[in-house]
């Protein structure tokens, strides 16, 4: 069963060995580039197309986020909606078994590189957060967390990148109104150890409200980075020269 | 129009009339793995849903067809009506539930939210929708929720239409305004549990809203569907309430209002729901309908007053556009282009013409160049089809609108099932929505207990 995560594991480790940014080596405190720049510009383009332009477009309140009891990788607790709020947030839910290379590795692949692009942007870094929360507790523990998320989570460079939380809850019965909340439907597939479930990622402004909900085919991390720079410059965090 | 087929007869021919002496230009009528994840790209009439949403792509279990109530038959309301299609059923082909609304509401289409546990269905004409829980018991959907505000909410948009599943949120097109309830309009966006978020007009050539246009911005809507990995969402153009409220006969006979039918399509930039372009479609364009091939970059409309296949594509430079690629039936005859099913290979499309009643197959391999290879008589009218993932079955319905329907002996209600073994369509079951006073049969949806774990 630990295979599915040992694979996701080395595929994390492989990402972090080759960060992909539009502005080559990555390393040391002075990437912060001087110049303003789109922040979808970190990434390479991708098959979506032409990336909008942040803030030229809204983003209206879809809801307030969820809520409920969940533990780190290291077993601490906390409240969701606090993890969620305070900073712009990206929340992603998977299971570390997931074997669907359209699922829960495809929305992590999105996470990491944005995660690699935040080192050229301090803006990203001071302001924006990355949040991973399982829906299946029972075999992702804190400790396989841990497991299945140790090369972000040892990443010797991850103080300059953006912080990211590994989550999960202690039961199925703590997961479900958060499940609930968030509309993803999760049942156990017939004959495997697999779960149906569907590919959502959403974007959380500082105030814990809902701005986006993302699924498949919507996960070009320069959208995404668009997305987030423009409930920067509506919050007013961001300037023309302020990234 | 008065209730004989002699008079069906002379609606035909008074609208093949009128559409030949305008020159057909613009404007007359209209008209999971459950094996697999539903992370499954999208692979979601089931090869006519949303792609965001969970899909069926083994057996159906269930059809829901959203259903117009009839004045002095049952309950007289509108309704959504549930067939049993697991084959070895005791109530195969049977109708196991009827959830009626309060009324009429000129019942027309309906959609599933992007998780598949509420099906929303609008009323053209009272601008209420009715959202339906089907994930509890998939056999016996129950309305948990009316919403009555859609016109305040939009800013004065009427008619709610299409109900297009995006993640969290549901995107509806409309048909109609409620200053001059012509064909102006717009999209308007709500959240899954009901909350409006947005309202975005269709650009005309007085409100452009900064998009290109090819001819003309008439500002219609009707259909709407989207190609996330390409960032396009297109909208379709029909006809306001003052039309599609009006006795179909009177209409034909009033040449302003068959100038008010739409003749774009609009393309919309789906990341920020900014309008781009409007192409040029002249004779009401209605369904749209995706290739689901990962290289199939386009999409089909048919258009009701003319008659042909256009084809939605994007060229070489990244720049759509649209041009006729194939007629449907004579269009010297009119048969009223409705409903369009494409297959989940894309290589053939059903094509519904309301007024003979027939289902013709397109062979669209070549997209720019569709061949009809089969055609069959399904009734005396015809307006929805859907069909199942693998193809093997196909469904029909026969409503249009109530004031548009057919009269008397012609005005068959009914949910027909084949079976399509690659070369004939044979009957599996048929419903008479009339004897079973359920009323006017419209749009279909599939629906399956697996998908929620049953």
């Amino acid at each position: 069963m630990r295979v599915h995560a040992s694979i996701v594991g080395i595929l994390f480790a492989l990402l972090l060995a080759a960060p992909t940014s539009a502005h080559g080596s990555t390393r040391g405190p002075h990437a912060h580039p001087r110049k303003a720049v789109p922040l979808a510009a970190l990434v390479p383009a991708q098959e979506q197309g032409e990336v909008p332009t942040a803030g030229s477009y809204a983003l209206p309140p879809i809801k307030l986020a969820g809520d409920g009891g969940v533990l780190d990788h290291t077993g601490h607790a906390h409240r969701l909606a606090k993890v969620t709020s305070g900073r712009i947030t990206l929340l992603s839910f998977i299971f570390a078994n997931c074997s669907d290379p359209s699922g829960c590795p495809r929305a992590m692949g999105t996470l990491f590189e944005i995660y690699h692009a935040s080192e050229n942007s301090k803006a990203l870094v001071d302001s924006a957060r990355l949040v991973t929360l399982s829906f299946d507790p029972e075999r992702d523990t804190p400790e396989a967390l841990a497991s299945y998320a140790h090369a972000a989570i040892a990443d010797p460079d991850s103080k300059r990148k953006v912080p990211w939380s590994f989550l999960t809850t202690r039961s199925k019965t703590d997961l479900k109104p958060i499940l609930e909340h968030y509309g993803q439907p999760v049942a156990p597939r017939h004959g495997s150890d697999q779960l149906n479930h569907l590919l959502r990622l959403y974007l959380i402004d500082r105030k814990g409200q809902i701005r986006n909900i993302y699924g498949l085919g919507m996960l070009d991390p320069r959208f995404l980075l668009a997305d987030i720079e423009t409930l920067l410059l509506e919050d007013g965090t961001l300037g023309p020269k302020s990234q | 129009m008065n209730p004989t087929s002699t008079q069906s007869h002379s609606v035909a021919s008074a609208l093949k009339r009128l559409v030949t002496a305008t020159a057909c230009s613009m404007l007359a009528l209209s008209v999971i793995a459950l094996a697999g994840l539903p992370t499954r790209p999208v692979l979601a009439d089931e090869t006519c849903q949303s792609p965001y949403m969970p899909m069926i792509t083994g057996q159906e279990e269930f059809v829901y067809v959203w259903t117009l109530g009839v004045a002095g038959m049952g309950d007289g309301s509108d309704k959504l009506v549930t067939i049993d299609v697991r084959p070895g059923s005791a109530t195969f082909g049977k109708v196991i539930n009827s959830a009626s609304v309060d009324g009429k509401h000129e019942a027309h289409h309906a959609g599933f939210t992007s998780d598949r546990r509420y099906l929303w269905a609008g009323g053209l004409d009272t601008s209420q929708i009715f959202v339906f829980e089907v994930h509890s018991d998939p056999s016996k959907p129950k309305l948990v929720k009316t919403i009555t505000s859609f016109v305040k909410d939009s800013g004065g948009a009427v008619g709610p239409h299409t109900f297009y599943a995006l993640p969290g949120r549901m995107m509806i097109t409309a048909l109609s305004n409620s200053k001059d309830h012509g064909g102006r309009t717009a999209l308007v966006e709500y959240s899954d549990e009901g909350k409006h978020l947005a309202t975005h007009w269709i650009p005309t050539e007085a409100d452009p809203n900064g998009v290109k246009i090819e001819k003309v911005a008439d500002g219609y809507g009707y259909d709407l569907r989207a190609l996330p990995r390409r960032n396009v969402m297109l909208s379709s153009s029909f006809t306001g309430w003052s039309n599609y409220m009006m006795d179909f006969g009177k209409m034909l006979q009033d040449k302003e209002a068959m100038q008010r039918f739409g003749q774009t399509v609009v393309q919309w930039n789906l990341h920020t729901r900014k309008p781009k372009k409007v192409l040029h479609v002249p004779g009401s364009p209605l369904e749209i309908r995706f290739a689901w091939g990962p290289n199939n970059n386009y999409a089909f409309t048919s258009t009701a007053l003319t008659s042909k296949l256009w084809l939605i594509h994007e060229g070489d430079k990244g720049e759509w556009q649209a041009k006729a690629v194939a007629d449907i039936g004579d269009p010297s005859q009119v048969p009223l282009p409705v409903d369009i099913s494409i297959a989940s290979d894309d290589r053939s499309m059903w094509v519904n013409t309301f007024m003979d009643g027939k289902t013709r197959l397109f062979d669209i391999s070549d997209p720019h160049a569709p061949k009809q290879v089969y055609e069959k008589v399904i009734g005396k009218q015809i307006n929805m089809v859907s069909q199942s993932w693998d193809g093997k079955r196909v469904y029909f319905t026969t409503s249009l609108l109530a004031n548009w329907d057919k009269k008397g002996a012609d005005n068959e209600q009914f949910l027909r099932s084949y079976g399509w073994d690659g070369k004939d369509l044979k009957e599996v079951f048929s419903i008479d929505f009339n004897s079973e006073k359920l009323g006017r049969s419209h749009i279909m949806l599939f629906g399956s207990s697996r998908l929620y774990g049953g």
